[in-house]
């Protein structure tokens, strides 16, 4: 590939690299599989370019690739996790650790680290739909209107996605308060 | 209510998240992978996909010709074994 040839999809890559990689994180927890999955994200961005109907703008269509990606990775880390376990049933002293430990966010500021790792760890448990709609608004900042966008549904949804959420989050972390006897 | 107190400062623990920088190479880096995919599809695979298609034809020729010669035998034995049978049954 020539540089003149590669100029465009380039600008389309140094415009959107930073809002993809920190959405990427806010998926997978792990900054080295944020840079890997980033860079799965702009190949197929490359191969389905010509395939772009332009119905939503381009960069809807970059994060959906971006969620749609993150999503696919881990869903293969969860089965990944899931033969884990059965391995780990199989090993004689069980030993072997399949979980990473809590993720700590490098942007997070230092007071606020173990609170934040915390959150990571509850909206690991969300269902896809509810931890797309959270991630997107919580962490992303983005409007309800351009997550309805993005999850190809209807602003009400996203509203009902975030709310339900939250209660979820608020359940989840009303348990750990209680088990860590914070 | 300090649980209250804590939940929401846990919800608030990511706001004023800065912004991180993915690698300074990832533009070189996916192109590296689109090039390495392009090299794949593009030289070996259909290179593969011939060779498969060519072996499949040969085995499925050699099972069809191995039948055809196992019949052929299957029907000779079988009438040489009625032709002795009749020259018993004759000789008898």
């Amino acid at each position: 590939m020539s540089d003149n040839e590669n100029t465009p999809f380039k600008d389309i890559v140094e415009g959107h690299k930073t809002r993809v990689f920190n959405t990427i994180i806010g998926f997978v927890h792990n900054i080295e599989d944020a840079e890997d999955v980033t860079q799965e994200v702009f190949v197929e961005v490359y191969r389905s370019l010509n395939s772009f109907n332009r119905q939503s703008s381009l960069s809807t269509w970059i994060y959906r690739i971006a969620v749609n990606k993150s999503l696919d990775f881990l869903r293969k880390k969860n089965r990944k996790k899931r033969f884990g376990f059965i391995y780990s049933l199989l090993d004689k002293d069980g030993s072997r650790q399949y979980d990473q430990p809590h993720f700590e966010h490098p942007g997070v500021l230092m007071e606020n680290k173990e609170k934040s790792s915390i959150l990571f760890l509850a909206i690991e448990q969300l269902s896809e739909k509810q931890k797309t709609a959270f991630v997107l608004f919580h962490l992303e900042e983005l409007s309800q209107k351009e997550i309805a966008e993005i999850m190809n549904i209807s602003p009400k949804a996203v509203e009902s996605l975030i709310q339900r959420a939250k209660a979820t989050l608020r359940v989840k972390l009303g348990k750990l308060y209680k088990n860590q006897g914070i | 209510m300090e649980k209250e107190k804590w939940i929401e400062e846990v919800f608030e623990s990511t706001k004023g998240l800065q912004r991180q920088e993915p690698s300074p190479f990832l533009f070189e880096k996916v192109l590296s992978k689109i090039e390495t995919e392009k090299g794949f599809h593009g030289s070996v695979l259909p290179g593969f996909k011939w060779a498969l298609g060519v072996c499949m034809i040969l085995i499925i020729a050699i099972n069809v010709v191995s039948l055809g010669r196992a019949n052929q035998k299957n029907s000779q034995e079988k009438e040489q074994v009625s032709e002795f049978n009749n020259s018993i049954v004759y000789n008898y």
